[in-house]
């Protein structure tokens, strides 16, 4: 509007310039108006505008783009995916709104970097302590000297490469190295004997190994109640399982004189329970007459168990995988049998 | 004979430490006298403590990533 | 060695100290001789074991030293800080452990039911002790924005955000390795053991919880408050920018047109209306929705800006942009375009609107050289043919009145509930 603008009556004198061609939308051959880019409508919208402003992109009535929205949830719902996408990442022609401001957010640099960052450190932490089972776990199998000159290799390599810059990466790997080595080595792992789970049924003393059953990782069962207790009252057995439980079965009539070592974890023999670190447990008296059971047990990390029981089986609740119900009456009724002098 | 390249004190220390690690569990594996559980407990917090320290004191270029 | 004490801040005497100057110092403070203290902390020291021994090395380490010089954790709290900061803490942590079960291994122990938890509630304490001291200092660093300040945005929300996510790493790297050793043992039927001692050390963590509970909140507080200093702080550069960007230039322009009165009146009059509305709430307000007093509005403005006049309106109530309501609007238009035109420098045009369900009135008021009603021009006429003619098609009723050196009047009336308006004499 400018002051020359002639004072005439006329309805076209007050109705706003309509701006002849707007940047963002051209007419196209069919002399239809339609968007030069995907917008979502801002006017003709149910949810987001998603498919308001497919239709204005196409031209096609926005209708149809909602039955097949609306149609593909039933389909594997990969349409709802697609309409999430186009909600968060297409901008609306109108103002932004809550959707295409978190776009923007997630388009934005910082936010995937950071995820990318978190990521990268839990699959470090992930291969430390990938180094440091696998360290441990050679040292257990009787691998400690080979482990344990890598770790002096790999150390003397980090204190050379100081002289030309360092290389620090390096320091992170061989700590878990050092680390889980060092505490098999410390704690005495044994897991040479193979891993699994092996039951052992011998019938006669003669089948009962000189050195006794042996297990490196899993579970070891050795069920004694098939031997003939009448005429061989004393047994002597020893077991040994690196990590895992050791279950060991005697009938009920028959106590027990034992001695056990669980580098961690549980022991429950003749009815009594010793956790931690290091247990060392003695039991029995060896000098009575009655049928017993002389054992000499040791689990590295695990429980051990020995069970005067003619009847269960490690399908029992209690005696199988998962913690001792000791406080179960019955359970430790049935396995209150150390033997006492006489 | 100037490489142009710094030296790295931490990379010295940690190696020699970790090395010193090294040779421990050599000999408790190799039989020698075997290292119970508290004392290689104290020997591995002290080696890493003193690992962290140092790289902590001493910021330089060549650390860890992120 | 005066009865009364020295008062102040608890140091230690490194001069009269034999060890490290605690008693001494504690000496100093107290009023009592440190030869007395001690008599009585060795004594205590055997009674307790030696818990009290562990006492005295964290006094030693936590005071500062009478001569000035500032105690050994608070200079290792203000060490340059850099990506090694964690580190050092850690690997402090860790020798401190190694010297605990040194300690252990060689007898000199308490019980390990209760010495565990005191050193993990102890490892907690120096994290906390050392995390809140850095978030202060950054604080006190920024200086109050000046409002002359450029029309920079502040950096910081990034690196905030990267720090952030830092710690939000962290922490679930540390949950990460909690969560594995947890599944390790468990799955090894380990954890049955640990379970007492985790219960002593969930209590004791708890009592100390409680007990640290007003740090805590403080802390709390301190942060909020960091917070809200920040959140000022932004504001305060968003309103420099503004100023500098809106109310700077229209004065400089003002400067440069001082020789046109009009301009400059225009230029004040279009800057005050933009402030105005700047301060009333940047940008609120339904941008959607066109109602008659909004389009009032701006039709008001641009004839002020295109014109250089000055228009006061005052519109009580308002209503949707129907058809009554635009040939209202259009009128208005047409009677300021006009006013605009022909009231010279005689005052402000005024606009006056009423509102409501029953109907508009507008009237439109100008103390200009004003003209006879019966002796109108050409032009002229086909105006008022363009406001009357329109009220009219739409069912109103529009007067204009005038007459010469008095100023010009254009009322305009129209009912909404369809009922032709009463006729004003």
């Amino acid at each position: 509007m400018n002051d020359d603008t002639p004072i005439m009556p006329g309805p076209e004198a007050d109705e706003p310039t309509e701006p002849q061609e707007s940047p963002t939308r051209e007419q196209a051959d069919d002399g239809r108006d339609r968007p030069r880019r995907l917008l979502r409508s801002s006017s003709d919208r149910v949810i987001a505008g998603v498919s308001g402003g497919l239709g204005d992109y196409f031209g096609v009535d926005p209708i149809v783009f909602r039955i097949g929205f609306a149609l593909s949830i039933f389909f594997g719902g990969l349409g709802a995916l697609a309409y999430l996408l186009l909600a968060v990442f297409v901008p609306t022609d109108g103002d932004p709104d809550a959707t295409q401001r978190l776009g923007r957010r997630l388009q934005g640099a910082g936010f995937w970097r950071a995820a990318g960052l978190v990521l990268i450190r839990i699959l470090a932490i992930g291969g430390l302590f990938g180094l440091a089972g696998g360290a441990a776990f050679a040292v257990a199998l009787g691998w400690g000297v080979p482990t344990a000159i890598l770790i002096i290799v790999i150390g003397a390599l980090l204190a050379l490469a100081a002289f030309r810059g360092g290389a620090r990466w390096l320091i992170p790997p061989a700590i878990a190295l050092a680390v889980g080595g060092g505490v098999a080595a410390a704690a005495n792992l044994d897991f040479r004997g193979g891993i699994g789970e092996r039951t052992y049924h011998p019938t006669s003393l003669a089948s009962i190994p000189a050195d006794g059953y042996r297990l490196g990782v899993g579970r070891l069962v050795v069920d004694l109640r098939d031997l003939n207790w009448r005429q061989h009252p004393v047994v002597n057995l020893s077991t040994s399982l690196g990590a895992g439980q050791s279950n060991v079965f005697v009938p009920k009539r028959v106590c027990v004189v034992a001695t056990t070592h669980v580098g961690a974890g549980e022991s429950e023999v003749a009815g009594e329970l010793n956790d931690g670190v290091d247990v060392n447990h003695s039991v029995g008296e060896g000098t009575t007459s009655r049928p017993r059971l002389v054992l000499d047990s040791r689990v590295d990390m695990g429980q051990l168990r020995v069970i005067n029981s003619d009847r269960a089986s490690i399908e029992t609740p209690g005696y199988g995988p998962g913690p001792l119900h000791t406080d179960t009456a019955p359970l430790r009724a049935a396995e209150a049998k150390a033997c006492g002098a006489g | 004979m100037r490489r142009g390249v710094k030296f790295d004190p931490v990379s010295l220390a940690s190696g020699v430490v970790i090395a010193a690690l090294g040779v421990l569990l050599l000999i408790d594996s190799a039989g020698g006298f075997h290292v119970s559980v508290g004392w290689m407990g104290v020997v591995l917090t002290a080696a890493v403590g003193a690992i962290f320290v140092l790289s902590g004191l001493h910021r330089g270029n060549g650390g860890k990533g992120p | 060695m005066s009865a009364e004490g020295r008062g102040g801040p608890l140091t230690r005497d490194t001069r009269r100290g034999w060890v490290a100057g605690v008693l001494a110092g504690i000496g100093d403070r107290i009023g009592v001789d440190p030869l007395v203290l001690r008599v009585g902390f060795v004594i205590a020291a055997i009674a307790t074991g030696g818990l009290l021994l562990l006492a005295y090395l964290i006094a030693w380490a936590a005071l500062p030293a009478e001569d000035g010089g500032s105690a050994f954790v608070a200079r290792l709290g203000r060490m340059p800080r850099g990506r090694g900061d964690w580190r050092v803490a850690v690997g402090a942590g860790l020798l401190t452990l190694s010297a605990l079960l040194a300690f252990r291994q060689l007898g000199i122990w308490w019980s390990d039911a209760l010495a565990w938890p005191l050193a993990l509630a102890a490892f907690g304490v120096a994290l906390l002790w050392v995390r809140s001291p850095r978030r202060a200092p950054p604080a006190a660093e920024r200086p109050a924005t000046p409002i002359s300040a450029p029309p920079g945005r502040q950096v910081p929300p990034r690196r905030a955000g990267s720090r952030l996510a830092e710690e939000y790493s962290g922490a679930f790297g540390v949950l990460l390795v909690v969560g594995a050793a947890l599944l390790f043992l468990s799955s090894n039927h380990v954890l049955g053991g640990i379970r007492d001692a985790a219960l002593t050390a969930v209590v004791v963590i708890v009592a100390l919880g409680l007990i640290l509970a007003p740090f805590l909140w403080r802390l709390g507080r301190n942060l909020a408050a960091e917070r809200a200093e920040r959140i000022r702080s932004e504001e305060r550069a968003q309103m420099a920018a503004h100023l500098h960007d809106s109310v700077l230039q229209t004065l400089t322009l003002m400067q440069k047109r001082a020789d046109d009165p009009r301009e400059v009146a225009s230029l004040a009059r279009r800057q005050e209306r933009e402030l105005r509305d700047w301060l009333a709430g940047d940008g609120a307000g339904d941008a959607g929705e066109r109602t008659l007093a909004s389009e009032l509005r701006a039709v008001a403005e641009g004839v002020e800006d295109d014109h250089r006049v000055a228009i006061e309106s005052v519109v009580v109530g308002d209503c949707k942009l129907d058809d009554r309501a635009e040939a209202v609007l259009g009128a208005a238009r047409e009677a300021l375009l006009n006013a605009a035109k022909h009231s010279g420098d005689s005052g402000p045009i005024r606009v006056y609107a009423e509102i409501d369900d029953a109907g508009i009135a507008l009237f439109v008021r100008d103390r200009g050289a004003g003209f006879d009603p019966e002796a109108v021009a050409e032009d002229r006429r086909g105006v008022r043919e363009s406001i009357v003619g329109r009220l009219e098609r739409a069912g109103g009723h529009a007067e204009v009145r005038s007459n010469p050196g008095g100023g010009t009047e254009v009322a305009i009336e129209i009912a909404r509930d369809g009922a032709a308006a009463k006729g004003r004499s």
